[in-house]
């Protein structure tokens, strides 16, 4: 055959064609938005520079995503003006009400990059977006300069487009949670989530995390008690707090598109490599254990390199100040890749307060990996926890219990009190139905439904993870209970039953009613009803909202009001009659209640709010040395930390309130807390009252945000959860005025916090909390973080024939260690050189030969 | 139907009803017809203000109020009227039409003789402005301080109607808002035609000043009615609503569910409610009240443990009552904690049409063995399950009865239960029963008993037949 002219210029044309390479980046620009198709994936660009749905090429169908910036003010105030810090405004690029200004800055056959620059109140900000035609990423880099202070700036994921089967990568778990309830992983890393029902993800990788601090995500639906499906990942940056105005921070991610596997080739491409073997993961089995339970825990190791590789692997638990203990001594060999769980196994008998569970990898000597994790021991579980309270408002549905529980593990919490739940907190702690109404206080501002199976779901996850759960009980009657039982009512002096607070909802009226309980029996029942929600729900505490003192006001904070609250009884007799020695009353009936609820459930531990600001010890001794025993305290009427008037407003008086109530409930071993207070996350006033607060000997009552994001409050938790001893040990009395002094600065706080302890062989501990303290003496307001003292001499008296024999510097950062410090014994003193002192410290004197 | 011309209708309505109410429209101005621009001086309004103070005008038939910062000096127009010692008026208004961003604090004020009101724009609420009454004069003051009032929420950028019922020689003021049926507050002891300090005759707009920037007010439908005096004085042809003041237990009676299923009857209810109270002293206030005349036309009134006090019935319209039972009304009264003696009845008006007489603040006892009722009239097709089902009470209030009253239904152990008396035209029927306790043995507390809404409607039924 023969071929011609015409018929070979075309196969030529053909041949080269097949040759060259085929472009298929397409943009198209349409009103609101560009369209842009690339060989990975196709995405809709919106005119504001936020990405509205992306299509992996291996997906059935588009993302919804809304991917934007989103900028937090600061909110804290320049200057003390009585008030805690504001919400912050948060600009949030997806509101915008206008195109930004946009810029194609590049198109060619292969990339697009792509420019948008707006303004908002809080910022002006810059947008770069590139897409190549042969990568399935997404750079994005965003520049902002502040117009004020910001507290940070994150990019965020937004979408309902993902189903219910969606799983976060690395990992493929789900992580369900609320919104501000996020998981956060340090940045550098990725996180991608796979819907396999549509075939396609999406992701961020963060390989520069200059100005990144973080990775967030989480998901809600079905699983968490939640209706439809939603998800949300974040690039989140450093604390930007302390950048001011007119800086300008610069992010940069890149978004992938695609299956798990790309994702994680990806990432493994582009973030920094790893050591060959890794520790992934210490985890004792839970936060708090009785000491009669065996400690158990995991060690996880990977092999991150293509071949066999072995370790010497050391497991140890390290408590007091530094006293190590081996539990696990072995070599471990990993298979290529391999990831290796190592069960480990401890003796908790003889323990108490908090310890660290480390690991440390090392081949010939040279370390290779190491991992930490903390626990406590304690039969009063006040001593090491931080109570939270969760409020049926919100936390009521099955599901929700994981991330609730997950969240106080992490952080350190160890209680959760769960609030105003019952359906009478006097006559019905034991809900007769799956489906119940709480019918108590908070029913003066909402009406929600509770099933008894989210109460038992969170109790029982609750003790899995070593985490105790605590009733709330604020002693009020409900009105049907009230009705029922109207001999046991307060009256007022018109001679109504004394309703305390009251809301319609509908045709439903809900109303709380002050119950006169003052007699044993009533207490008896009281308590048995206690015993029967324990057997229903397994409950580890209750914290009273309420006093047995019979002429107190409902709220123990209105205990000095007593002269505005003579009530009646059914009969019409007052409370002045009935009532001749309230303090002598209200011991017997509180260590009534606790003996009958302790007689079956023993390690039941009892909490209250008290206000004891107005020197109650002398006017109900007896009631205050009951209720302080081995109890915890709720110092709520010391929350105010912006209040002038109360003289809590400035860091060493604040602290001296602190103490100096710590000190009146600590003789009989009540452990105090203080809650709720308010603040900016991540600021300086946040971590200084968290510092007072421990060093004060207080707990911290309330909420933190999550771990790893912009509240950094999980770090001093640790730190009070660690060396919980040498901050809550109610052996630690405060030492008179001269027996330290510190000197070095005027801008430590210290003063308020000399403690000593006794001990075995005639041997002391003293301690001396030092706190770095920035310019400004007001707490509520805007620091800039405080210097670093350094040269801080510290001296402590000794008594005859005493000498200090160790000094340690008990730190929080980067992890809460010690470091031993010099010191000298010098004409009855030991002096001690502090050579640093960058936020917070404990100097822990051991001192002995006295006599 | 534009907006205007559904107000137009409801003005239309209004002066219909004002008709039946033989009421005399004696001002009426809906500024239909004005060509756009015209200053509202050229409708013979007297306005007293100036460029930079705020602007009068009518345009596409509203007059257009537009209010300027200028605190405390955003000044007035005022229309001379006919002085009206009782009698209504009706507007329309449009709160922020124009400028809403700039609406950031006070501005509208609108009087009728001595009766102020103003819309707080920060708050989004319709206030009352006047001399608080006597009664809540400082001490030592001989001098009225002044007092403002939420009214009612408004919505900015919305047409509603407003009416403002006045009665200078009773001193009461109700005022209503798009609910013609009942106030959203009503004021006694109110100096409508003032006392120390007479604002005269005029009807009158005005700028408190307040706003960040133009803020615009539409007014129309202005309508101004005296009441007939003659009319007051015959009873108003009463209708077939029964009133239900839900007090504090109205879980336990459930009256209004039970009501409702009463035929050729409407059941409106009003609540009590409770405020907090962190001492031993209770805080109470009605919700709402029916006005006069929805008092009027009603035929029956149920209180369900209703406390008049701590400041939760006022006084004048505990005097309504008494005249409205005295012309024909029929009222019921439901035992409690908060009824009685322990609702602060001892002493009132209701005390003394009351069948029992009030013993005191703590008359409420306990059975010493449950009080099964024991009907003495009526209650026929009950009488079967009221002897299988033994309904009781566990708490009673312990009080004697009245001359001229009589028993409806007794108790087994001879402690009445129901009683009632005529009043003038009416009746007044008294559970001295209580919803308190819990049931116990082989009877049932008669709050819980099944047959508790048909037992109560018999008496309701019982009570208007007779």
């Amino acid at each position: 055959m023969k071929i011609g002219r015409g018929m070979f210029l075309f196969c030529i044309f053909i041949f080269a064609l097949s040759c060259s390479p085929v472009f298929t980046l397409e943009v198209s620009e349409g009103t609101d938005a560009f369209q842009i198709k690339t060989k990975n994936f196709e995405m809709s660009l919106a005119k504001t520079g936020v990405i509205n749905s992306i299509k992996p090429a291996s997906a059935t169908k588009p993302f919804d995503t809304v991917i934007s910036l989103n900028t937090v003010e600061c909110g804290e105030q320049n200057q003390y003006s009585k008030t805690f810090a504001r919400s912050p405004v948060i600009e949030v690029q997806r509101k915008l009400s206008a195109p930004a200004k946009y810029n194609i800055r590049e198109k060619t056959e292969t990339s697009a990059v792509f420019s948008f620059e707006w303004e908002d109140r809080l910022a002006k900000s810059t947008q770069v977006i590139s897409v190549r035609d042969d990568s399935p990423l997404i750079d994005v880099s965003y520049t902002v300069t502040p117009k004020t202070r910001l507290a940070e700036v994150y990019v965020q994921l937004r979408s309902n487009g993902f189903g219910p089967s969606a799983l976060f990568y690395p990992g493929g778990k789900r992580y369900g949670a609320n919104e501000g309830w996020e998981y956060h992983s340090l940045a550098p890393g990725y996180i991608f989530a796979y819907d396999p029902s549509l075939k396609g993800g999406i992701g961020f990788i963060v390989d520069r995390p200059e100005n990144l601090r973080s990775v967030g995500y989480l998901q809600r639906g079905k699983p968490e008690g939640f209706s439809g499906s939603f998800l949300s990942m974040g690039a989140y940056s450093r604390v930007l707090r302390w950048d001011g105005a007119g800086r300008p921070v610069s992010l940069s991610l890149k978004v992938v598109a695609g299956k798990p596997e790309d994702a994680a080739s990806l990432a493994k491409k582009l973030l920094p490599a790893k050591e060959v073997i890794t520790v992934e993961k210490v985890m004792p089995s839970k936060l708090i254990y009785w000491p009669d339970e065996e400690g158990e825990g995991t060690v996880a190791l990977k092999n991150n390199s293509a071949e066999k590789a072995e370790t010497d692997l050391i497991v140890q638990i390290t408590g007091k100040i530094d006293e190590k203990e081996d539990i696990l001594n072995e070599k471990v060999v990993l298979a290529p890749g391999e990831e290796k769980e190592i069960p480990v196994k401890w003796n908790n008998k003889g323990r108490e307060y908090g310890y660290e569970l480390s690991a440390q990898a090392s081949k010939g000597g040279k370390a290779s990996g190491a991992g930490r994790e903390y626990f406590a021991v304690a039969e009063q579980f006040t001593k090491v926890g931080h109570p939270y309270v969760a409020n049926p408002g919100w936390m009521n549905r099955e599901g929700q219990e994981g991330y609730l529980i997950h969240n106080l593990r992490e952080n350190y919490n160890g209680i959760v009190e769960y609030y105003c739940w019952m359906p009478d907190e006097i006559y019905d702690m034991t809900p007769d139905t799956e489906v119940f109404e709480p019918r108590t206080e908070s029913q003066n501002a909402y009406r929600t439904t509770i099933t008894r199976q989210f109460i038992k779901n969170m109790v029982s996850l609750a003790k899995k993870n070593g985490v105790r759960v605590v009733t709330l009980a604020s002693g009020f009657a409900s009105l049907p209970g009230a009705m029922q039982n109207p001999e046991e009512m307060k009256y007022t002096r018109d001679g109504q039953i004394y309703i305390w607070g009251s809301k319609l909802h509908g045709k439903d009226r809900f109303a709380v009613v002050s119950a006169d309980v003052y007699s044993e029996e009533s207490v008896r029942r009281w308590a048995q009803e206690m015993i029967a929600s324990t057997d229903m729900f397994g409950w580890d505490g209750v914290r009273w909202d309420w006093n047995f003192v019979p002429a107190f006001p409902p709220d123990p904070l209105d205990v000095m009001r007593k002269d505005e609250v003579v009530w009646y009884n059914f009969e019409g007799v007052s409370t002045n009659e009935l009532f001749k020695n309230p303090d002598q009353i209200a011991a017997r009936l509180l260590k009534l209640w606790r003996e009958e609820v302790n007689s079956k459930y023993p390690r039941f531990e009892y909490m209250t709010n008290a206000g004891y600001r107005y020197k109650l010890e002398d006017a109900f001794p007896k009631y205050l040395a009951e209720q302080s025993t081995k109890s915890g305290i709720l110092f709520e009427f010391l929350l105010n930390y912006t209040s002038e008037s109360q003289g809590l407003h400035t860091w060493d008086r604040w602290a001296n309130e602190l103490v100096d109530n710590t000190q009146v409930v600590r003789k009989n071993g009540a452990q105090p807390s203080v809650g709720w207070m308010s603040y900016a996350p991540g600021g300086i006033t946040q971590r200084l009252i968290q510092f007072i607060a421990f060093a004060s000997g207080v707990h911290w009552n309330g909420k933190i945000g999550p771990k790893n994001s912009i509240d950094d409050g999980w770090k001093r938790f640790a730190y009070s959860f660690r060396f919980s001893e040498y901050f809550y040990d109610p052996g630690f009395r405060k030492l008179s005025a001269g027996d330290v002094t510190v000197e070095g600065s005027d801008r430590i706080l210290w003063k308020p916090f000399t403690y000593g302890r006794a001990l075995e062989n005639g041997k002391k501990e003293v301690t001396v909390h030092l706190i770095n303290l920035p310019k400004s003496d007001y707490i509520s307001m805007y620091h800039e973080i405080p210097e670093i003292k350094r040269n801080i001499k510290v001296s402590i008296k000794l008594g005859e024939g005493e000498k200090c024999t160790e000094v340690n510097a008990l730190l929080p950062e980067p992890y809460p260690h010690k470091t031993e410090l010099k010191f000298r014994n010098e004409s009855g003193l030991a002096a001690i050189d502090v050579p640093e002192l960058t936020d917070a410290a404990i100097i822990v004197a051991g001192i002995g030969g006295g006599k | 139907m534009t907006i205007k011309k559904f107000h137009a209708g409801i003005l239309c309505f209004l002066l219909s009803l004002a008709t039946i109410l033989c009421a005399e429209v004696i001002y009426s101005e809906n500024f239909d017809g004005i060509k756009n621009g015209t200053p509202l001086s050229e409708l013979n309004w007297n306005v007293k203000s100036s460029e930079n103070q705020s602007l009068y005008r009518i345009e596409d038939g509203v007059l257009k109020i537009t209010c300027l910062n200028n605190p405390y000096n955003g000044g007035f127009a005022e229309k001379d009227i006919p002085l009206v010692k009782k009698g209504t008026l009706d507007f329309d208004a449009n709160i922020a039409m124009d400028g809403v961003g700039n609406a950031r604090g006070i501005a509208l004020a609108m009087g009728v003789y001595n009766v102020s009101t103003w819309f707080h724009d920060y708050c989004g609420d319709w206030r009352r402005y006047f001399p608080e009454p006597p009664s809540k004069r400082i001490e030592g003051f001989s001098i009225e301080p002044v007092g403002h009032r939420v009214l009612t929420k408004v919505d900015k950028g919305k047409w509603n109607h407003y009416r403002i019922v006045f009665d200078a020689d009773a001193g009461i003021v109700e005022y209503y808002c798009n609910d013609m049926v009942d106030p959203v507050h009503v004021d006694a002891d109110v100096p409508v035609l003032g006392r120390a300090e007479y604002m005269g005759r005029h009807l009158s707009f005005a700028s408190i000043g307040f706003v960040n920037g133009p803020v615009t007010y539409g007014i129309d439908n202005i309508a101004l009615a005296a009441a007939d005096d003659s009319a007051v004085e015959t009873p108003a042809e009463k209708g077939n609503s029964i009133l239900v003041f839900q007090g504090i237990s109205s879980n336990e009676y459930r009256a209004g569910l039970e009501l409702e299923k009463l035929e050729n009857y409407s059941i409106r209810e009003y609540w009590a409610e409770s405020i907090l109270s962190e001492i031993p002293v209770n805080k109470f206030r009605m919700g709402r009240l029916p006005g006069r005349t929805t008092l009027d036309k009603s035929r029956a009134i149920v209180f369900v443990d209703l406390p008049l006090g701590p400041d939760c019935v006022p006084d004048y319209f505990v005097k309504r009552l008494e005249e409205w039972v005295k012309n024909g009304g029929v009222l019921i009264t439901l035992g409690g904690p908060f009824s009685y003696g322990k609702g602060q009845y001892k002493g009132t008006l209701l005390e003394a049409i009351l069948p029992v007489n009030i013993s005191g603040l703590w008359e409420v006892k306990r059975a010493s063995s449950p009080l099964i009722i024991r009907p003495e009239k009526g209650f026929e097709k009950l009488s079967e399950q009221i002897s299988k089902d033994n309904p009781a009470v566990y708490y009673y209030h312990d009080l004697t009865m009245k001359d001229g009253a009589e028993v409806l239904v007794n108790s087994g152990q001879n402690i009445p239960l129901w009683v009632y008396r005529d009043y003038g035209k009416g009746r007044v029927v008294s559970f001295t029963g209580t919803a308190m306790g819990k049931t116990y043995g082989k009877t049932v507390l008669i709050s819980e008993w099944k047959e508790w809404g048909e037992f109560l409607r018999e008496v309701v039924q019982w009570s208007l037949s007779e």
